[in-house]
């Protein structure tokens, strides 16, 4: 079972990480995405551009290095089923927008389909998996990071 | 219970703390981007500018007879729901399409566009188009249909119209629709139409067509309309 939660530390982790990188570089362009959504009012959408990638890189690194790992998972759990009460929201009213998942191109290619919805349904469980079942394997325990070093005086 | 509460405190304190690092990381950019977006009123297609309005300065002119408004993604979006009379051209194809719908769209026309929303260019594509034909009085509806629709503003889809959109450029599907209505006649079956509210006021039309001069009799919603009658 470790090695499980392992592997969906580092899938999520790792995704998180990539999926941010795009955003951090370039919010313009994930504002718009963010606006092409019409959930949150549009002035709302350069401050959680700015931010929210920041948020998915860090919890994203959290889960690959295994530091705070639960509370990280909390997070990504919480960001991947808001995130997909959006897509089931776009795909619902069928809107023709890109996911800005990744890349977060705003472009009117690449409508909201079936395969995003699934997608993230099948992260956000692995997302739960971890939040429910990691054991603190392959991880920083906290005592350990937080309980004062030896000391080396002589 | 303690634990849930240490846990949600911990993931607190971490997203603050990676949300200080992207409020940070914002402030010092060479280019931070404003904390709250405002959206642009004009841009600037082809040395025109064109005016940006939302879906509630955009309802003001839906019954005026001198605009039209333009749905530009696709017939297949167009034909599920649209603004209430709204005529579709979209950019693909635009200079094919476009003779078919001009008598639509009279010249002196306020023209009203819009796509799926603020980052769409679809509509900007087709005002660029429309500027270089000749318009002048452009405005493009940057919030998109799905503020319009959100904000429950009329819309209809193309059966709604009347008949399917498309279909009114084939005059013998537009012939089976009016026989099987059980009208005597295209004319009788548009009036009946417009007097439920559910009529074509603007649906493309061509000169040639008998049918069809039928129809641009029923058109109350446009005036100036009949350059090719």
């Amino acid at each position: 079972m470790k090695y499980l939660t392992l592997l969906a530390r580092l899938l999520i982790g790792g995704l998180f990480i990539y999926a941010s990188i795009h955003k951090i570089f370039d919010p313009v362009d994930f504002a718009a995405s963010i606006r092409n959504y019409n959930i949150l009012p549009a002035s709302w959408s350069n401050m959680t551009a700015v931010i929210l990638p920041w948020i998915e890189l860090g919890v994203g690194s959290f889960l690959v290095i295994g530091f705070e790992t639960k509370p990280s998972a909390l997070i990504t759990t919480v960001m991947l089923g808001i995130f997909l009460v959006a897509l089931v929201y776009v795909y619902y009213i069928g809107l023709d927008i890109d996911c800005g998942c990744f890349s977060s191109s705003a472009s009117s290619a690449g409508r909201v389909g079936l395969y995003h919805l699934v997608r993230d349904t099948l992260l956000f469980v692995v997302s739960l998996f971890i939040l429910v079942m990691d054991g603190g394997d392959f991880s920083f325990s906290r005592s350990a990071v937080l309980a004062p070093q030896p000391s080396k005086v002589p | 219970m303690k634990k849930l509460t240490q846990l949600l405190a911990r993931a607190i304190i971490i997203a603050l703390t990676f949300t200080a690092i992207g409020v940070f990381a914002n402030v010092a950019a060479d280019d931070p981007l404003p904390w709250v977006y405002v959206p642009p009123k004009e841009i600037a297609l082809d040395g025109a500018q064109i005016a940006l309005i939302d879906e509630n300065e955009a309802v003001r002119f839906l019954d005026d007879p001198g605009t039209v408004f333009v749905d530009s993604p696709d017939f297949k979006d167009y034909a599920i729901s649209h603004v209430k009379g709204a005529v579709c051209l979209p950019p693909d194809g635009v200079e094919q399409r476009f003779p078919t719908v001009e008598p639509l769209i009279p010249i002196e026309s306020r023209i009203i566009l819009y796509c799926h929303g603020p980052e769409c260019d679809m509509a900007e594509k087709v005002a660029a188009f429309l500027s270089q034909m000749g318009y002048g009085k452009l405005l493009i509806m940057n919030s998109g249909f799905p503020a319009w629709k959100k904000a429950k503003y009329p819309v209809e889809s193309a059966t709604e119209n009347g008949a399917a959109y498309e279909n009114y450029n084939d005059d013998s599907i537009f012939e089976k629709k009016v026989a099987a209505s059980g009208f005597a006649s295209a004319d009788s079956y548009l009036k009946f139409k417009t007097s439920r509210g559910v009529g074509p006021a603007k649906f493309v039309v061509t000169e040639d067509s008998a049918t069809r001069k039928n129809i641009t009799t029923n058109l109350g919603g446009i005036s100036n309309f009949p350059r090719h009658i």
